[in-house]
């Protein structure tokens, strides 16, 4: 099928010859100046529906495949992604809208239960190596509340809740605190850190009264415990470093606005937290279009539009959709492929962004040959690899390989991550 | 491939190269026969069981074909079974066996297939039964896990321990979802506790406890604002917009016409939502309004809003002027529905609770939505005086050099003093609070008493007090000493007493003994003790604390008395916060928590939003058990009832008449209506389909796991998904034959597919159709143009005909037994938040045994279970 009918291409680039984004030179950021410290990123975006097959994945492998009609966006860097076919996290990841959120893990939460990890995603993974060293050891962004399309999963196989408040995105990140706010927020850690110490107690009292099986449960709480501490030490000690000034005005009624109108709004935030250091880490999971819908030439929902039954009118209204995810994600790349940092390289070059679903043909509900996209991060890219040869059954090549070659390129010291069989084969590192 | 987790039976047997965690095989589903387990030796297969497998099934499920990867060989003989096939794997299979048997299912109705009669049918049932039985009586359950509050259950806890309103408060909302098995929530060994939801439940407690208690506080001040109509518009415009709302030329009120239930352009007191309440509080809110024009003299054809019911006018607060931009929805919240008399006003109230800042609006709730349109058709048709030129054909007329009239440019009069159509009319709103019945409030009376001093309060006492009543036990000496000595010291440094207590307090929401109920050690001893007990029997009904009779009986020891219990479970039953079972038992027994995941189109059906029909139809299948619990109504009214609880608009949408008004009330269905039982509530219609399309497959597997209690064994996860194709529409029997080609798929589709096309008389929202509906059109509304005729026929594994979804109650009546084992092993799972095991089928047994001879009770069901071993025991 071939994109007949013709984008209003305002409709699809919205927000990018707008006035919004002027993104300020931060050469001068202490934790990005010398050039050896360049930290790398990882970014991973992640839609609830997927995308048409025959308009994502091109026909032919390797360099000098034609571009899809959903890829045309990002014609402009199309040295700087490979973008794979055939691959999935077969039969761990089974289950229509109920198999989404195993995108970025290879694993359903129900069945996470009994593995090491349980179903950690890549993106919790990345965030542990990252430690203190950021304000926000990660992001979890979503434009829409969408249980079926939560993809952060920690090692306690638990979702992470994402931000979808525009505004209090904004604040986490950029947001000055006035001595007295820093100083009550001081006193609360404190104050919570002290009433973990007393519930340790409890909870050590509590061990002695239980059975084997709630020996298990507590042990869960001790951990948590511990975690929380942890991480509100490390806040604490953040909380007097002045969060970084940028030049960014966030719409005043940006929460308000509509699908078509936010999405860009959330870029732009995610590529200044990237770009000020804020966090290494960022989760975006982009759902349906919300109540809130209007701005696309659209007259059914996307929901309803993914069950076409292979009409024509409704999987052009489709493509309208995911073109627009596709031309946002190519604007998000311009703003990272316009920010030169310390080591010589652009912020795209610094970023691993990854773009994708848990689904990979929502007509049938199949969760098997998922859409994947990988830009920058410092891979030989420009190819499509294809894993067709690769798909019989037992053998296959799981998709989150392509997560260990993340995490590796991440810093992390590993071949394996939940059921991968190691880093994947013909996604090869620069240097 | 998922790991087994060998303590949990039902993943001995993977039904494929899958085991997921949620396929539940009905391993305790048992025959018909009394109990008598004295027929038959523990170990020792009954002597009719190998020869009737032998000649009836293992053609099929031997060890070489292994159909449905079942193999029965080794049941053939006594001897293999003494060799030590494990014995709780002999039982499952049988269990299996006695279920295919029992549903008609095997062995399958074909020609070439060798079918047992009735009698050695029913023999050979009741002998796996009584077998089965034997090997489980002396067996006993294994205890649940630790179970840790689930949201909700915090949020009630939290209500009644403070006394504050968590509905109106709710912190639960940012809690991470809770783990279902099957749609429960309150299983232990499915929860788990994470980093941020420790974080949360430190938050949560902070803020909770800042709310409830005032320490050196004065009363504030209780303000009444009035809005007169005037405060509703932002100038007087003399070109008057009756599209949205128009102040009366006198001032005496102001119309509304416009509305639906998300509504871009509110109306609200425009000066107040500037600042909004001064401080977070009850308050009460007073509209005094009417209904106008409800009866017009317009072509009734022109609008497209319902008329026949009363308009009514929707109470909204927010917490945030922002959110009334017309772009907000999410953070807007619905405080009410107000059904409007014609005409006359009359005053309406509702006490809110409302955060500092927030302010109120309101809206013609079930009306035209934008009336713009409307007013284009009706304005020049009734009333072209007030018309006049738009700037576009002013424009174009000067370019032509053509002449303009006055009169086209200033209308004769104006529309809003001729326009008849129907508007809501408000004519004063009040807002009085913060509300304080006494001071200090009721949630700083329940924690510290009147004292508002905290240099006169004794911590020690105070902190034990609360402890006991968080941990739903009395406080062994020197348990929360900690706790004193951290108050004491924070004081000691500089923390202000009342600070210091109130992070005390909190220290106790978080703590491991208040957050988990603790059932003590089951290798010390099986039975739950008094507390225990309590606090089980309080989560079972209330899902919150046990009041403070239980404490006492349980303090005296009397809970363990049968009597006493069956006793306090009554008065429980009757209280209030006994809801709670009713939502959320029905939650997750009927899988209603699906309703919202997948919204409908608002395009193709539009009702669902603007009649608000999720909630009403949640209402009527909450409403309706809460009757057969209370009334002590037979279970079967599940299956078939000649009546049910709707409002008008949900009685307008299954096409009952003269039903009026906001709230659901008991109707008998009139001659005609295809509905009756849970089959015909929306709810499970709509929550059984996916917002677009209905499925027979979906619907199937939905009766027999949520009514029958025997789920089909899930399709193995290398079978390719099908992509509906429906260019050249074919019939849903078609389509479905196709997905029917393979052999493998076949074969269970035959199980699951035929419970389910008789209720395609039913649309994803569960409006009953004849014919199928095709949309068409681009519209913000779609096109309806009728489709295919349904095709409800089909032919259940039994051999049985259905013609329609009548056909399918009178076979699910006939399975009764099934029924009722089914919802009494929901009840129990859900009583003791745990998986139930072999041993519990014991219990389920009796229970449903004496439920059959006692009238099929539910509420005698509620009662059988509480004071069962199962429910009693750790």
């Amino acid at each position: 099928m071939a994109l007949r009918k013709p984008v209003d291409r305002r409709t699809l680039l919205r927000g990018s010859c707008g006035s919004v984004l002027a993104l300020p030179l931060l050469n001068a950021m202490a934790t990005a100046n010398d050039a050896k410290n360049v930290p790398i990123r990882m970014v991973c975006v992640g839609t609830t529906f997927g995308f048409i097959p025959d308009l994502f994945f091109p026909k032919q492998p390797g360099r000098s495949y034609v571009l899809p009609p959903l890829l045309k966006p990002l014609e402009r860097h199309r040295d700087q992604f490979s973008v794979f076919s055939h691959l999935d996290h077969g039969a761990n990841a089974i289950g229509g809208h109920q198999g989404t959120h195993a995108f970025l893990s290879g694993i359903l939460s129900k069945n996470s239960k009994g593995y090491a990890e349980q179903n950690v995603s890549v993106d919790q993974k990345a965030a542990e190596q990252v430690k203190l060293e950021t304000r926000y050891a990660s992001l979890q962004i979503s434009s829409g509340s969408d249980p079926t399309n939560l993809l952060s999963w920690t090692t306690a196989g638990v979702a992470v809740p994402p931000i979808q408040d525009l505004r209090a995105l904004h604040a986490m990140l950029f947001q000055q605190s006035n001595l007295h706010e820093r100083s009550l927020l001081k006193q609360l850690h404190s104050d919570q850190l002290s009433i973990l110490d007393l519930v340790n107690t409890d909870a050590r009292q509590l061990l002695g009264r239980v059975g084997k099986e709630d020996k298990e449960k507590l042990d869960q709480y001790f951990t948590a415990v511990r975690s929380v501490e942890r991480r509100l030490t490390a806040s604490s000690a953040w909380i007097d470093r002045p969060k970084p000034k940028v030049s960014y005005e966030l719409p005043s009624d940006a929460n308000e606005m509509n699908f078509v109108d936010r999405i860009p709004l959330y870029y732009d935030l995610i590529a200044l937290a990237l770009q000020t250091d804020s966090t290494r880490v960022v989760t975006f999971e982009i759902s349906d279009l919300g109540p809130n819908f209007g701005g696309l030439p659209i007259s059914r929902g996307y929901h309803q539009l993914t069950h076409h039954g292979k009409v024509e009118s409704y999987l052009e209204e489709l493509a309208i959709i995911e073109m627009f995810h596709t031309t946002q994600f190519a604007r998000f790349l311009d703003l990272l492929a316009d920010v030169q940092e310390a080591n010589g390289k652009t912020l795209l070059e610094n970023t691993m962004t990854l773009l994708g679903s848990g689904m990979g043909n929502a007509s049938s509900h199949s969760n098997r040959d998922l859409p994947l996209l990988l830009v920058g991060g410092g891979f030989r890219h420009g190819s499509h690899l294809s894993f067709e040869n690769n798909k019989t059954r037992p053998g296959a090549t799981p998709a989150s390989n392509l997560f260990v070659s993340m995490l590796q390129r991440f810093g992390l010291k590993t071949d394996s991550f939940n059921l991968a069989t190691g880093p994947l084969a013909g996604l090869e590192p620069i240097g | 491939m998922t790991p087994h987790r060998l303590s949990d039976p039902l993943h001995l047997f993977p039904a494929g190269p899958s085991c997921g965690a949620s396929v539940v095989i009905a391993y305790i589903v048992l025959g018909l026969c009394a109990l008598d387990a004295a027929l038959c030796h523990a170990g020792q297969l009954p002597a009719s069981i190998p020869p009737f497998l032998g000649r009836y099934c293992v053609s099929c499920h031997d060890d070489e074909n292994k159909k449905g990867n079942r193999s029965f060989e080794s049941l053939l003989s006594d001897a293999e079974l003494a060799e030590g096939s494990p014995r709780e794997a002999t039982d499952l299979l049988l269990t299996e066996v006695v279920d295919q048997l029992n549903l008609g299912v095997m062995p399958p109705q074909s020609t070439d297939v060798l079918q047992p009669d009735e009698d050695q049918l029913a023999k050979v049932i009741s002998d796996i039964t009584h077998y089965l039985l034997t090997q489980r009586e002396g067996q006993r359950p294994t205890s649940a896990v630790l179970r840790r509050l689930t949201r909700y259950e915090y949020k009630y806890t939290l209500r009644d321990l403070l006394g504050i309103d968590t509905e109106a408060i709710d912190e639960t909302v940012h809690f991470p979802a809770d783990t279902k098995l099957d749609g429960f929530v309150n299983i232990g060994s499915e929860q788990s506790l994470s980093e941020q939801q420790l974080q949360l439940y430190l938050d949560a407690a902070q803020r909770y406890l800042d709310e409830a208690l005032v320490f050196g506080r004065q009363q504030p001040n209780t303000q009444i604002w009035t809005f007169e109509p005037a405060d509703f518009v932002h100038s007087l415009f003399e070109d008057i917009r009756v599209a949205y709302r128009v102040l009366d030329r006198e001032r005496r009120f102001i119309d509304i016409g416009h509305g639906e239930p998300v509504e871009r352009y509110p109306t609200y007191p425009m000066k107040f939502a500037a600042h909004g309440v001064p401080v977070s509080g009850q308050y009460r809110v007073r509209i005094k309004a009417a209904g106008v024009g409800r009866k017009h003299p317009y072509d009734p054809s022109l609008f497209k809003c319902d008329l026949s019911v009363p308009l009514k006018l929707g109470l909204w607060h927010i917490p945030d002027q922002r959110l009334l931009a017309a772009g907000a929805s999410e953070g807007r919240v619905f405080a009410g529905a107000f059904d409007l008399d014609d005409d006359t006003p009359r005053w309406f109230e509702k006490v809110v609770w409302m955060p500092a800042g927030s302010s109120v609006f309101v809206h013609w709730l079930n009306g035209e939505g934008s009336a713009k349109p409307l007013l284009g058709k009706i304005r020049p048709r009734y009333h072209p005086e007030t018309t006049t030129l738009t700037d576009v054909e002013i424009d174009e007329l000067r370019e032509q050099g053509k002449q303009i009239l006055p009169e086209q440019l200033k209308p004769t009069s104006h529309l809003s003093d001729v326009y008849q159509g129907p508007r809501v009319r408000v004519f004063e709103m009040t807002i009085e609070g913060p509300l304080h019945e006494h001071w200090p409030p009721a949630s700083h009376q329940l924690i510290v008493g009147n004292e508002l001093d905290p240099a006169a309060v004794d911590v020690a006492r105070l902190l034990e007090v609360f402890a006991a009543k968080a941990f739903r036990r009395p406080i062994v000496a020197g348990e929360i000493d900690h706790y004193v000595q951290f108050v004491q010291q924070k004081e000691s440094t500089g923390c202000p007493r009342d600070e210091a207590i109130k992070l005390g307090l909190a220290a106790i929401l978080v703590s491991p003994k208040f957050l988990f109920l603790d059932e003590g050690n089951a290798e010390t001893d099986r039975k739950l003790n008094d507390f225990e007990l309590s606090t089980r029997l309080a989560y079972f009904l209330w899902s919150s604390l046990p009041d403070e009779r239980l404490l006492e009986l349980a303090a005296r020891g009397e809970l363990q008395n049968a009597e006493t219990l069956a006793t306090e479970a009554e008065r429980m039953l009757d209280d209030a916060r006994c809801d709670a079972l009713t939502n959320h038992f029905t939650d997750a027994w009927l899988r209603l928590d699906k309703l919202g995941s997948m919204p409908p189109s608002t395009s193709q059906y539009p009702a669902y939003y603007f009649h608000r029909l999720e909630k009403a139809m949640k209402t009527e299948t909450r409403t309706f058990f809460r009757y057969v619990l209370v009334e002590n109504r037979p279970v079967t009214d599940f299956l078939d009832a000649s009546y049910t609880f709707v409002n008008d608009a949900l009685a307008r949408h299954y096409r009952i008449s003269d039903v009026m008004g906001e709230s659901h009330q008991k109707v008998m269905f009139p001659e005609g209506i295809r509905r009756g039982g849970l089959l015909g509530q929306a709810s499970v219609l709509t929550a059984s389909a996916n917002g677009i399309e209905t499925s027979p497959v979906v619907r199937g597997v939905w009766v027999l796991e949520c009514l029958l209690g025997t789920p089909p064994t899930p399709p193995p996860p290398d079978v390719p998904p099908i992509e509906p194709d429906t260019r050249n529409a074919t019939t849903l029997r078609e389509q479905l034959s196709k997905h029917r080609t393979g052999a493998t798929c076949a074969e269970c589709h035959a199980k699951i597919d035929p419970w389910g096309f008789s209720l395609e008389y039913f649309d994803p929202i569960g409006t009953f159709r004849e014919r199928y509906t095709i949309f068409t059109g681009r519209g913000r509304i779609a096109r309806r143009r009728d489709g295919h005729a349904v095709d409800g026929w089909s032919q259940l594994p039994s051999g049985a005909m259905v013609q329609n979804e009548a056909d399918l109650r009178r076979e699910l009546l006939a399975r009764t037994d099934l029924f009722t084992r089914n919802l009494t092993k929901k009840l129990l799972l859900y009583a003791c938040g745990r998986e139930l095991t072999f041993a519990d089928a014991v219990e389920v047994e009796k229970i449903a045994q004496s439920l059959a001879e006692n009238g099929y009770g539910l509420r005698d069901l509620v009662l059988a279970i509480i004071i069962s071993d199962s429910f009693r025991s750790r």
